[in-house]
C-alpha cells in the first residue's frame, strides 16, 4: 500500500520544535499540510521548483534550526540542480521530503511525470552528493523513514511514493500575509530584527 | 571587473550590510566574488542556476540575511519565471546584481540581444534599478538598493556594464 501523505505529515510533527521550520510545495502539498501540521513556522505555497531552493536558504541563516522542505516530484524535476548546490553548502539542518505521486497536479488527474517511467529522485539525489538518501513505498515504513531522517545530519532527502488524494482546503492567507507571520516567528526565534522599522 | 571596482563594490556591500550572497560565477565579476567567497563575514554559496539562487536568497532573507544574488544579465532573464513565483508574490526583498552583457561598447554578438532586453525586463518585472557607469556611482547605488529594497519588500537590481569589466573580458 502506496504511502498517504497525510501520515507522513502526521509523523513528522513529532520530529520538529517550536523553533523548526517548514516549507511546503504548492497544491496539494500545502493543503494536507495546513489541515495536518499547521503551525506559525510554516511557508506555504512555494512554487514549483523553489521549495528546497528557499528552504536551503533557511537553512543556511538559520543554522540552530532544522528546515525541512516538503517538496514534490514535479517540483524538482523543474530544478533539480539544487540536489547538487544543497549537498555542496553541507546544510546540516536540511531535510527535504520529496511526495512522490508520479504525477503532476495529481490531485487534479494531470499528466504522469517522468517518475512514473523509472526517473528516480533518490538516486539523484545520491549522484549529486546527498548520500544520505532513501525512498519509502509503503505506508508501514514511514515511521522508520522518518526516524531515519531526523537521526543522522542534512543534507537528506526522503522520497515518499504516495497514493493520489482529492485536494483539501488550504490556508485563507496569502503569500504576504504568510511571510509576515513567518518572519515574525523567526525574529523571536533569532531574538533580532529582520523587518527594519520604517523611518519617521 | 576592474580590481579597483571589484574593490568599491565589496566595500559596498559590506557597508550596506550585505552577508549572504549566491553567486552564478560570471567571468565578468570574477574579481567580485573571488573577494566576497573569501570574505569570512559573508555566506558565501555558489549556485548552479541564476533561478535556483533567487530562491536560495529568498530563503536567506526569511531567516534573517540580507542577500544579494550575483549574476550575468543572461541569468537574469532565466531567473524572471523565480523573482515572479517568489520574492514578487510573497514580497521578499534581495540585492540583484548584474553584469550588464550587450550593453553599450559589448563586441559579443551574442550578447546584444540579452542588452536589449535587460532592462525592458527589469521595468516589466517592476524591479527597480540603477545602472553604475563610474566607481563613484557605487556607494549610492549599492547602499540606496538596499534601503530601498527593505522599504519596498521587493527584489531591487543594480547594473554593471561593460566598461567596469576587465578588459578582454
Amino acid at each position: 500500500m502506496k504511502v498517504e501523505r497525510r501520515a507522513v505529515l502526521e509523523r513528522l510533527r513529532d520530529h520538529l520544535t517550536d523553533n523548526d521550520i517548514v516549507v511546503s510545495a504548492l497544491a496539494g502539498t500545502t493543503a494536507d499540510t495546513y489541515q495536518v501540521l499547521h503551525r506559525p513556522e510554516n511557508l506555504y505555497l512555494v512554487g514549483l521548483g523553489m521549495v528546497t531552493q528557499v528552504s536551503l536558504g533557511i537553512a543556511l541563516t538559520l543554522p540552530d534550526s532544522k528546515v525541512v522542505s516538503l517538496d514534490t516530484d514535479g517540483s524538482l524535476l523543474l530544478a533539480p540542480s539544487i540536489l547538487a548546490v544543497a549537498a555542496a553548502s553541507g546544510a546540516e539542518n536540511l531535510r527535504i521530503i520529496v511526495f512522490d505521486n508520479e504525477q503532476l497536479f495529481g490531485s487534479r488527474g494531470g499528466a504522469p511525470s517522468q517518475t512514473a517511467a523509472g526517473a528516480d529522485l533518490t538516486a539523484m539525489a545520491r549522484a549529486a552528493g546527498i548520500e544520505r538518501a532513501d525512498t519509502v513505498a509503503d505506508d508501514g515504513g514511514v515511521a522508520a523513514a522518518l526516524e531515519w531522517l531526523f537521526s543522522g545530519p542534512g543534507p537528506a532527502l526522503l522520497t515518499a511514493k504516495i497514493a493520489l488524494a482529492a485536494r483539501t482546503e488550504g490556508p485563507s492567507m496569502d503569500g504576504q500575509e504568510n511571510k509576515y507571520r513567518l518572519v515574525r516567528r523567526i525574529e523571536a526565534i533569532r531574538g533580532r530584527s529582520i523587518l527594519a522599522p520604517a523611518k519617521p | 571587473m576592474k580590481d579597483d571596482v571589484a574593490a568599491e563594490a565589496h566595500k559596498c556591500l559590506t557597508e550596506a550590510g550585505v552577508d549572504f550572497v549566491a553567486c552564478m560565477p560570471d567571468s565578468a565579476f570574477l574579481e567580485l566574488y573571488q573577494r566576497l567567497e573569501a570574505d569570512s563575514a559573508v555566506r558565501y554559496l555558489q549556485v548552479a542556476n541564476e533561478s535556483d539562487g533567487v530562491g536560495v536568497c529568498m530563503g536567506a532573507w526569511l531567516g534573517g540575511g540580507c542577500p544579494a544574488m550575483l549574476m550575468e544579465n543572461t541569468g537574469f532573464a532565466l531567473s524572471c519565471y523565480a523573482l515572479l513565483r517568489g520574492p514578487a508574490a510573497f514580497g521578499v526583498p534581495m540585492l540583484l546584481l548584474i553584469s550588464y552583457r550587450g550593453g553599450f561598447g559589448d563586441q559579443r554578438w551574442f550578447s546584444v540581444p540579452f542588452g536589449w532586453a535587460t532592462e525592458p525586463l527589469l521595468r516589466s518585472l517592476r524591479i527597480q534599478y540603477s545602472v553604475v557607469n563610474e566607481t563613484g556611482d557605487m556607494a549610492h547605488a549599492i547602499g540606496g538598493a538596499v534601503k530601498s529594497m527593505n522599504a519596498m519588500q521587493a527584489p531591487v537590481a543594480v547594473l554593471f556594464p561593460p566598461a567596469l569589466f576587465s578588459e578582454g573580458k
